[in-house]
């Protein structure tokens, strides 16, 4: 689904990707861990092309992505995206938030996406917020709209970046739990977060980033338990 | 008081009011055409990825920002005149107000959308819209609502900018004003007139946009 090899990066002349190499297979759930400005997150980003890449290739489901490109759209609807800081569109309803891509990207017609919108938001658990606006809503229902909004374009790939690290302890759960969902229900997700008991649930494998490498890679078990990598070792005494 | 001198009455008021009319009406018309400008003025200044659009937008904007309305309109009127292009006197005087307009109104476009996080930008992008989608249907409402409270700023500043048509001899309400005093000689009266006049459009101007602005603001 997923095929990332030996991509590079630099921003300006920093060096933050330095040969990743890395494959998802349909249906399977990659967490990525690792210390904050290590190059996790810009993997994602580089996945669906909102950053470019100026080394090696990246293919979603068989197609290259090229940042800037015209064809990147086509695959950026089929990839789903999520924030750390939900950018939910502030002057639309959730259910207009959900709905805006599938009319004007997708060409629903606006009945059938106010129904698809309020089947996902249901999904998500909000069906009684169908008319709230994002101001009206807490964090964790903001980061469930904006799964709802991604999910609605009916993705073969989902890419969490970090999406529950803006958002207040008691509301980390009911967005892990949706994404939890997902995972049963079979879809292919990258999750680059630092929620160890959530990769420990769901993860098929971990994979973890240091200084823009893939420094080890396992099942959750082989990477909690019997660590190899130095680096990998103190990172997880440092976050238990 | 001579005879040659008609006392100031009612109908000059009339006079005056109607002279507001040309005003107002010059101004929509400013206002209306000088938005189009600027819309287009605001979307070259902030497309990123090509460099002549934003540089052809940002010389527009210094040149006719920089230099003074009045000799703009002069220029339009006498200016071209000498060159053998008699303009007739509104099309002389609506010209430079409009590109005036684009110019102020295209910087305050810009401010709106550059005030848009880019995380609002990238969330439409990872739903597969185009540049021009996001900007339609992401940037924009949210910029059009931090653009209300500059855009009457330059509203208010533009009916008083349509004063100096005056100089080419067109009549608005200034140079009604103008017209009256000569003779009926009550010069204070007539302009304190004129300014309240003035006034009288600009006040309802800024309460519109004070309910416009918090009717908006709802879901900031």
């Amino acid at each position: 689904m997923l095929k990332i090899e030996n991509v590079h990066k630099w921003f300006g002349s920093l060096h933050v990707l330095k040969g990743i190499s890395m494959e998802v297979a349909r249906g399977e759930v990659v967490v990525v861990i690792g210390r904050s400005g290590s190059g996790k997150s810009t993997i994602l980003r580089c996945v669906n092309g909102l950053e470019p890449i100026q080394q090696g290739r990246i293919l979603v489901d068989g197609e290259l992505v090229e940042a800037h490109s015209r064809h990147v759209r086509k695959i950026r609807e089929e990839v789903g995206f999520v924030f750390q800081s939900f950018n939910l569109f502030p002057y639309y309803t959730a259910q207009e938030n959900v709905s805006l891509a599938l009319k004007i990207v997708k060409k629903v017609p606006p009945d059938q996406a106010r129904g698809i919108a309020e089947q996902m938001l249901g999904r998500v658990g909000l069906s009684d917020k169908l008319a709230a606006y994002p101001d009206q809503l807490s964090g964790g229902q903001q980061q469930r709209v904006a799964i709802a909004r991604a999910l609605a374009m009916s993705p073969k790939l989902m890419l969490f970046d970090e999406v529950t690290s803006a958002l207040d302890p008691e509301l980390v759960g009911e967005v892990l739990k949706v994404m939890q969902d997902l995972a049963e229900g079979g879809m292919t997700m990258v999750v680059v977060t630092h929620e160890m008991g959530f990769a420990r649930a769901v993860a098929d494998r971990v994979l973890f980033v240091h200084e823009g490498q893939i420094a080890e890679e396992g099942t959750t078990e082989q990477i909690f338990s019997a660590p190899r990598n130095e680096n990998l070792r103190s990172f997880i005494q440092s976050i238990l | 008081m001579p005879e040659i001198f008609i006392a100031f009455s009612y109908k000059d008021v009339l006079y005056l009011l109607q002279a507001s009319l040309v005003t107002v009406a010059l101004c929509a018309m400013a206002f209306s055409c000088g938005l189009v400008v600027a819309l287009a003025i605001g979307l070259m200044r902030t497309a990123r990825r090509v460099r002549v659009l934003r540089f052809v937008a940002a010389a527009y904007v210094e040149v006719f920002r920089g230099t003074p309305l009045l000799m703009q309109i002069f220029i339009a009127y006498f200016g071209l005149s000498i060159i053998g292009l008699q303009l007739p006197k509104f099309v002389a005087v609506s010209i430079p107000l409009i590109l005036f307009t684009g110019a102020f109104m295209g910087e305050i476009v810009r401010a709106g959308i550059e005030a848009i996080p880019r995380g609002q930008w990238e969330a439409g992008w990872s739903l597969g819209m185009s540049y021009m989608q996001v900007m339609r249907w992401v940037v924009v409402p949210t910029a059009v609502r931090i653009m209300i409270p500059p855009s009457v700023g330059f509203l208010v500043q533009l009916v008083k900018g349509t004063s100096l048509a005056y100089v080419v001899g067109y009549v608005e309400l200034t140079r009604a004003g103008y017209i009256v005093s000569q003779a009926t000689y009550a010069t204070m009266l007539v302009f304190t007139l004129v300014g309240l006049i003035y006034f009288g459009i600009n006040y309802p101007l800024s309460l519109a946009s004070q309910r416009l602005e918090a009717r908006l603001k709802r879901h900031a």
